[in-house]
């Protein structure tokens, strides 16, 4: 940093330049000095120098001290200027301080020139000093505005009878947002809302008057039905003695977060009920696989062990492990159809009901034989409809598959008919058989998971359980109508899936 | 003596039936697939026609092991105190075994499938 100072010359004679700085020297001024004669060299001088103090004499050869005076006016306003000059007149002098020279020295008195510089160039500082404080002041109060108006948190400032001091625009928009109406200054704060909340609020502005913080969370319901939630942090501000005596209100909008939380613990319950449906389901499912291995091995033991085993029994025993691992089989192609529902896309194309039917019956046909079952179909309707082809496989597979197993054995002329009815839009399947029914108190049961309502149910519980999985990813919807003793008839009603995607 | 079997698979039936008709021929053995015609049997029989053990499946449709043993309970004490209740399952689940052991009437828990020496203890 320098520390001397500059000071510009302004001043023809040489012994009177020598003088003056002799005075300076003499008073021990650490300066350094630029000397200049003429206007141009002035002129430049107050560009390159940049002096603290110009001393000038009153009368130049070349130009006059006075348009010396007026031209730094112009470059360097806040120069101080001293005359330095053998006769000024005090009338002269007067004025010219009036029009804002600094002061002016005698050149016969130029020991009072290092105190005169001294003191202007101390003015100046003053000066300065007041300036930039006020600059500053400016700069950091624009600098809290911007933080005070840009932000996301509303802002507001109460005196202790929650009179509206200040706010910023984020507080307004929440109040004019919320509640329609715009914050005034000097305005009671707690007034503006409506009568039911004003207790709860003069509440909780109480606690912070008393000194302390409090964090709220609170919800506000909108006439479009929405609910506008906030956190309100509010902090008391004290004088210097302690007093209460604001209270400042951060308001922060968290309708997003809530909805995520909200969000969060739905997802969380769902996740919970397909935790405990997975245990059930593993639990089941370690049961339905080890009860027929129990038998096989059971069986094995006795065809084994037995040394009076005889070859007719063997061939019993045989047949018997032979048909429980084929409902083993079934049982895992089941768990494998489950599985396939809830992952494999959708594939829309148009169903061709004819070949899905007898395609799905050739499957059924050994089954159906062995149980002397009749089976006829009849497929009505015109128009393309379509649907997802193995999903609707699943369906007609399961329900034939019950309604075959659940014949009645007394029937003499046991039958399954399947109605398909279709058209653009829609479809629907009705499988009907004579079979043993369904009682009222089953008809729900028999979609849930594991349900197996007679002893005759050899299956895993599981058919109906998929199946109305599926029904529901295809849209659909499954009716049933059933009288014990005397058969079911169930109908599965799907739109077609393009309809669907449109 | 005679005792009652409540299971619904078929094999295992053939299975019981099998080995204690062959090797205790003296005991008069009756099978039931269904928890509530076991009951309705056990209310409408003589009592010395009843039987001295009951073996109990415990996964079985509509009513299950555990729900005839709640039935089971209500049934008079000339029934209770008569039969000796044994469960026969495929069941290796503690849960499952804890219930049983908790049940009052409950004598053993025999997990399937049933070897011979198993019978032995209980026939002596």
């Amino acid at each position: 940093m320098e520390t001397k100072t500059k000071i510009l010359i302004v001043e023809h004679d040489k012994s009177d330049i020598d003088f003056l700085q002799r005075e300076l020297k003499k008073a021990n001024v650490d300066y350094m000095a630029e000397i200049v004669e003429t206007k141009t060299d002035y002129e430049n001088a107050l560009q390159s120098f940049k002096s603290d103090i110009i001393l000038s004499d009153y009368n130049l050869p070349s130009f006059s001290g006075v348009v010396a005076f007026e031209i730094k006016e112009k470059i360097a306003p806040r120069t101080p200027f001293i005359f330095v000059s053998g006769a000024i007149g005090e009338e002269n002098a007067i004025e010219l301080i009036n029009s804002g020279v600094t002061d002016y020295v005698l050149k016969d008195k130029l020991f009072s020139l290092p105190v005169k510089i001294e003191r202007a160039l101390k003015e100046v500082d003053e000066i300065r000093g007041k300036h930039d404080a006020e600059e500053m002041l400016i700069q950091s109060e624009t600098n809290l505005r911007a933080i005070f108006e840009n932000t996301d948190t509303g802002f507001l400032l109460l005196d202790k009878k929650f009179t509206i001091i200040s706010f910023n625009k984020q507080a307004n928009h929440f109040a004019r947002l919320s509640f329609g109406f715009d914050l005034e200054k000097n305005r009671n704060f707690v007034s503006m809302f409506a009568a039911e909340r004003q207790q709860e609020f003069s509440g909780l502005f109480g606690e912070i008057t008393k000194g302390n913080n409090i964090n709220y969370e609170t919800n506000y319901p909108q006439t479009d039905g929405t609910i506008i939630w906030y956190h309100i942090n509010g902090n008391p501000v004290s004088d210097i003695n302690g007093m209460v005596t604001r209270i400042c209100l951060a308001v922060n909008d968290i309708t997003e977060k809530k909805k995520a939380e909200e969000n969060l613990i739905q997802k969380n319950a769902e996740l919970n009920k397909i935790n405990s449906e997975l245990d059930h389901f593993v639990y089941s499912i370690s049961h339905d696989l080890r009860g027929p291995i129990a038998s096989i091995l059971g069986l094995l033991n006795i065809a084994n062990k037995d040394k009076e085993t005889d070859k007719q029994e063997h061939g019993i025993i045989l047949h018997r492990i032979e048909k429980t691992t084929e409902r083993l089989q079934r049982f895992i192609h089941n768990l494998m159809v489950y599985s396939r529902n809830t992952k494999m896309e959708f594939v829309s194309i148009v169903i061709d009901w004819e070949k899905l039917i007898k395609e799905c019956w050739h499957e059924l046909k050994p089954l159906a034989y062995e149980n002397g079952i009749e089976f006829s179909y009849e497929i009505k309707g015109d128009g393309n409809f379509y649907g997802d082809e193995e999903r609707i496989a699943m369906l007609l597979r399961t329900f034939l598959q019950n309604a075959i197993q659940f014949h009645h054995e007394e029937e003499r002329e046991k039958t399954v008919h399947l109605f398909v009815h279709f058209d653009a839009a829609s479809a629907s399947m009705q499988i009907k058989d004579n079979g043993i029914g369904i009682a009222k108190e089953h008809q729900q049961k028999i979609f849930e998971m594991f349900f197996r309502g007679t002893a005759r149910s050899r299956g895993s519980g599981l058919g109906l359980y998929i199946a109305n999985e599926i029904v529901s990813k295809i849209n659909g919807k499954i009716l049933l109508d059933s009288i014990p003793g005397k058969g079911s008839v169930f109908s599965i009603q799907m739109p077609s899936l393009e309809s669907n995607l449109n | 003596m005679k005792i009652l079997v409540i299971d619904d698979s078929d094999d295992d039936l053939y299975v019981t039936k099998r080995i204690i008709g062959k090797h205790y021929p003296q005991i008069e053995m009756k099978t039931i697939n269904m928890g509530e015609v076991a009951l309705d049997y056990l209310k409408s029989t003589e009592e010395v026609n009843l039987p001295d053990i009951i073996f109990l499946d415990i996964r079985m449709p509509v009513m299950d092991g555990f729900e005839f043993l709640a039935e089971y309970e209500k049934l008079p004490d000339g029934v209770t105190q008569r039969c000796k209740v044994y469960m026969l399952t495929s069941s290796e689940d503690k849960h499952d075994r804890k219930r049983a052991e908790e049940n009052k009437f409950v004598v053993d828990y025999i997990v399937k499938p049933v070897q011979e020496e198993v019978f032995k203890g209980i026939f002596g």
